[in-house]
């Protein structure tokens, strides 16, 4: 079928305002485009508006905050630039032309405007319209989504924290970590020459809900290295115990970051294997109701805590008598969030990762 | 017994009525075309440069065309005008104006060839901003407004004039982004201001 769809379009470029001939959604691409299509199909990405968290935040949101509330978060997780996609699909990123605004959703997807890849020298298609896009590449792309101001209580300012930090200053993009380089390939079934492309996996915290075993092992794996890139754990002796420190040394923006009221990354002191001093040191936003804790934004009326931002540190002191093992571990989604939302069945979906684990004794 | 301040605002107005008349001889049918008085002519085409400051800074050109139905009978006219200005945009990007819109104005002749008048009208600004990268969505707007000022105009000709205005202008638009990929225009509307010179000259036509 689809060689059928190509012999009919080959010699015949679409012209410009046409819509796309083999259609917009991530399948019709995927035709094409089959290692994207797999990488892309597994990410959080695919998953934005798939994720059984989100599916039941949601009624919680609409009842707290109301039903715009609901709106704004179903605008970046189920954007439907495509009616095909329910989540966010090749054309989000490559048929947007920009946004109204750098921050909560504002984006302008134009599949007509033809389809945007990075590359300077945009290589004509049998099957759409090709054009160069820096703002493909750049991240006020990301940031569109991926710096909100609401609703309520929700604050994720991963676009203002990325131009604040190091890595901004020195050019690395979103892309850099979370679009890796992925070698030269062939970018379409019906290419003639390989181009340097980049892995469509999207790696970041959230877990690829319902996927395979071993597709959910080499997902969790992939998070892992990313934090272990991000994030450094070191122990110096100290008298009568170790000092524990955490940095954030690779990441372009504070850890964790977006939804930090879900997320949980913590320091624990472990002897012989057993932990003797837990949670000494915890990165991420704890909702609060007064002096209470809570497990929702919803049920929030302050948010407490704080992630670590790029090329900050936190350091502890923890009395120790003799070696321990200090060990950094994350988790995407927060023990008592699954809890308050009854889903603690999703829990071996959603991995604990031993992100370092560092060695220490106190002065002798 | 004093005058109220309803009677002092209509014995100004009949001076000024009054002054415009007594000043001014309307050109009857036999006076030769060319020796009609510029301010004596029903029609006027201006040019001029004008000027922008206050919310925010514009310069550029402009154009109008003036109507005078009534002869001296009623010191009044009727103006449309058009004007093209670049403004002074702080986002990315290149911003352009076009304010049109149309005055009412009151003339008072000071002698032959000097002339005061004040005016008042509605107006709208259509704003445009070329975004800063191809592509990107627009940030373009429709401003709407009232205006009023004065001006002085000196006749250098029996078709010419020069003149010089000073208007202040409130409109209501949106405040509006530009920058890189970004093109937005806020939904609340937002008030804006200006004052506004404008210099020129103007062709005098018609009986």
């Amino acid at each position: 079928m689809r060689a059928l769809a190509l012999a009919l379009l080959v010699g015949c470029a679409p012209p410009a305002d046409e819509p796309l001939p083999l259609g917009s959604d991530a399948a019709s691409c995927g035709s094409c485009h089959e290692d994207h299509f797999d990488q892309w199909e597994g990410s959080p990405h695919a998953n934005a508006s798939r994720s059984p968290i989100l599916a039941a935040l949601l009624p919680e949101v609409e009842a707290e905050w109301g039903a715009l509330a609901r709106d704004t978060c179903e605008g970046c997780h189920a954007p439907a630039h495509d009616p095909g996609d329910d989540g966010i699909g090749c054309v989000s990123c490559h048929a947007a032309t920009g946004n109204h605004e750098e921050r909560d959703g504002a984006l302008v997807v134009d599949p007509s405007a033809g389809i945007a890849g990075p590359f300077a020298d945009a290589a004509p298609s049998p099957a759409h319209r090709t054009r160069s896009g820096a703002f493909l590449a750049s991240p006020s792309l990301c940031g569109t989504c991926h710096e909100l101001t609401g609703p309520n209580l929700v604050n994720e300012p991963t676009l203002t924290e990325y131009r604040a930090s190091p890595a901004a200053a020195e050019g690395r993009t979103c892309a850099s970590c979370h679009l890796p380089a992925d070698g030269e390939r062939l970018l379409s079934s019906d290419a003639s020459a390989p181009r340097a492309t980049r892995s469509h996996r999207f790696v970041g915290f959230d877990p690829p809900w319902g996927a395979p075993e071993d597709v959910a092992a080499a997902a969790a794996e992939r998070t892992r290295r990313l934090l272990a890139e991000a994030l450094e754990l070191r122990v110096e002796r100290a008298e009568g115990g170790v000092t524990v420190t955490v940095a954030n040394v690779g990441a372009g923006h504070s850890v964790p970051t977006g939804a930090t009221f879900l997320r949980e990354l913590w320091v624990d002191v472990e002897l012989d294997g057993a932990v003797i001093a837990e949670r000494v040191l915890e990165l991420g936003d704890q909702p609060m109701h007064g002096e209470r804790p809570v497990a929702l934004l919803t049920q929030a009326d302050h948010v407490t805590g704080g992630s670590l931002e790029a090329g900050g540190s936190r350091s502890v002191f923890v009395p120790a008598e003799g070696p321990v093992e200090v060990v950094l571990r994350g988790r995407a989604i927060r023990g008592a969030v699954l809890d308050a939302l009854d889903l603690r069945a999703l829990e071996p979906q959603i991995p604990t990762h031993e992100v370092h684990r560092v060695s220490g004794a106190p002065t002798p | 017994m004093g005058m109220t301040r309803f009677q002092a605002l209509l014995a100004a107005l009949a001076l000024t009525l009054g002054l415009g008349s007594a000043t001014s001889v309307r050109a009857d049918d036999d006076t030769p075309y060319s020796q009609i008085d510029a301010f004596d002519r029903e029609w006027a085409v201006g040019f001029y440069g004008t000027g922008h400051a206050g919310s925010y800074f514009a310069g550029g050109i402009g154009g109008r065309l003036r109507w005078q139905p009534f002869g001296d009978d009623v010191p009044l006219g009727l103006e449309a005008y058009l004007e093209a200005t670049i403004v002074d945009w702080p986002g990315q990007g290149f911003r352009h104006d076009y304010p049109n819109g149309f005055n009412v104005f009151f003339p008072v002749r000071l002698g032959r060839d000097v002339r005061l008048r004040a005016f008042l009208g509605f107006c709208d600004i259509l704003s445009f901003v070329e975004p800063a990268q191809e592509g990107a969505p627009r940030a373009d707007d429709v401003l709407f407004g009232i205006h009023g000022g004065g001006g002085a105009e000196w006749a250098v000709h029996s078709m010419f004039s020069l003149f010089l205005d000073l208007q202040a202008n409130g409109y209501m638009g949106h405040d509006r982004a530009s920058a890189d990929w970004t093109g937005g225009v806020d939904e609340e509307f937002t008030f804006f201001w200006n004052a506004q010179a404008n210099l020129g000259v103007q062709f005098h036509l018609g009986r």
